[in-house]
């Protein structure tokens, strides 16, 4: 006859019944306050840690990289100056360019565009698991980052969303997330086929719910579209390289080449307004 | 509380913290290590607690799922599953041999990944283009290694070699 008075007995029986209660809310989408809090509270302990880390980290690279690379940067600094100078010159003209622009716009009574307000983050994370891609940044609510801005690289490439924010660090999900989907749109002006990417945890992303008749074909450029109000028109996502008949041919779907590569990204930009 | 116990705490926190930061900077083929798939694991063989693989699978894999945010629960269960597998073979093996955990640990890898896909896949309808099966067995060699030094650390250095301690 079995003990049932029996504390281990009791404790798995406790564990099941938590596995089974965690699926179901998961599962059902259900947001528990305090479970957000746990994590949130959780990322607030291990920042300062995972910062000493990184820094630890970055300086033993550094270190070696410094000797190996010296002769290299001092010709790669004379090459910049001549690089900063020719940049001023186009800057002096970008900035009558801007003049003009305005000018024009004002005269057709166009809607100006808005800068992003971006922040600045280092990467000191990556999540534990090798099936989502998430990122951890050095950057919070301290440095007013909120759930579900974007984020960019600093070349201005989609690299994915604030899914969760502590006080002084982030829980980014990249774009090629198998969880992440966005609203993207080709970016030839005779084409603008829209359609929904979504990451596959590869390099390469599903754009699915494309119109059977919509004008896509390979090394077709994908932005986002803007149409959903959380991500602002026109970040690059990637290149079409290959596109297909989906749903016996009611749809089409293309396989995008992602611009960003979420292993080696060492730097953010989260556009905190758009 | 046994000392036992409060080492694999200790190297716990150790152990995610390296799992998030270093590890995740040194990636075998595009592949990160699970080291706290791996702790489950050395916790199953070698805390003398009945069950132990199981209340350690479930504590590190919800913190895991806390730390990874959506899809909430997967790394709980399969870890748990792990860890009770860890459990169930833990009297019949020779716990000086180092040859059985890095096994053990290649299995256990194979399986956690195989369970995360298909829960995945059948609960929240995501697609995985990636982790082909060559993808999965990188990630349980590179697992594999990492079990060997780390049995060797923890049951030799930090355990002593199975004397047994009470505080």
């Amino acid at each position: 006859m079995y003990d049932y008075n029996n504390r281990e007995f009791i404790a798995l029986f406790i564990i099941l019944i938590l596995i089974v209660s965690l699926a179901v809310i998961n599962f059902a989408g259900i947001e528990i306050g305090f479970l957000t809090w746990l994590e949130r509270s959780l990322y607030n302990i291990l920042s300062p840690v995972l910062k000493i880390f990184t820094g630890f980290y970055n300086s033993v690279v550094n270190f070696g990289e410094y000797w190996q690379e010296k002769e290299q940067l001092i010709e790669e600094r004379n090459e910049l100056k001549k690089e900063v100078a020719e940049l001023e010159r186009e800057k002096q003209q970008m900035e009558n360019i801007k003049r003009e622009n305005k000018r024009l716009r004002e005269l057709l009574a166009f809607k100006d565009f808005v800068d992003y307000k971006t922040e600045g983050a280092k990467v000191i994370g990556h999540g534990p698991s090798t099936l989502q891609n998430k990122i951890i940044i050095n950057k919070g609510r301290n440095e007013g980052i909120e759930e579900k801005m974007p984020v960019i690289s600093y070349n201005g490439i989609l690299v994915g969303r604030v899914e969760s924010a502590g006080n002084s660090s982030a829980r980014i999900q990249m774009i090629n997330d198998p969880d992440f989907v966005v609203a993207g749109i080709v970016q030839r002006e005779e084409s603008r086929a829209a359609g929904i990417v979504k990451g596959t945890n590869d390099d390469v992303s599903i754009m699915e719910k494309i119109g059977w008749d919509e004008d896509i074909v390979e090394e077709d450029l994908i932005l986002t579209s803007g149409l959903s109000d959380s991500y602002p028109r026109g970040i690059p996502i990637g290149r079409v390289i290959k596109v297909e008949e989906d749903n016996y041919g009611v749809s089409q779907k293309a396989e995008i080449s992602l611009f960003i590569d979420s292993r080696t990204i060492e730097e953010v930009l989260v556009i905190t307004d758009f | 509380m046994s000392r036992k116990l409060v080492y694999f705490m200790i190297i716990s926190l150790i152990l995610l913290i390296l799992q998030i930061n270093i590890f995740s900077f040194l990636p075998f083929r595009g592949n990160s290590p699970d080291l706290l798939l791996l702790l489950v694991i050395c916790a199953g063989f070698l805390e003398d607690k009945k069950y132990s693989g199981v209340y350690f699978g479930f504590a590190l894999g919800i913190l895991q799922d806390m730390l990874l945010g959506g899809m909430f629960g997967i790394y709980t269960i399969t870890k748990t599953l792990i860890g009770g597998m860890a459990d169930l073979v833990a009297d019949n093996i020779y716990k000086k041999s180092l040859v059985f955990p890095p096994v053990m640990a290649f299995v256990a890898s194979f399986i956690q990944e195989y369970l995360v896909i298909f829960f995945s896949m059948s609960m929240f309808s995501v697609i995985f283009r990636s982790h082909s099966p060559v993808d999965i067995f990188t990630f349980s060699i590179y697992n594999t290694l990492l079990m060997f030094f780390l049995y060797l650390i923890v049951y030799y250095f930090i355990l002593g070699g199975g004397q047994k301690y009470e505080w």
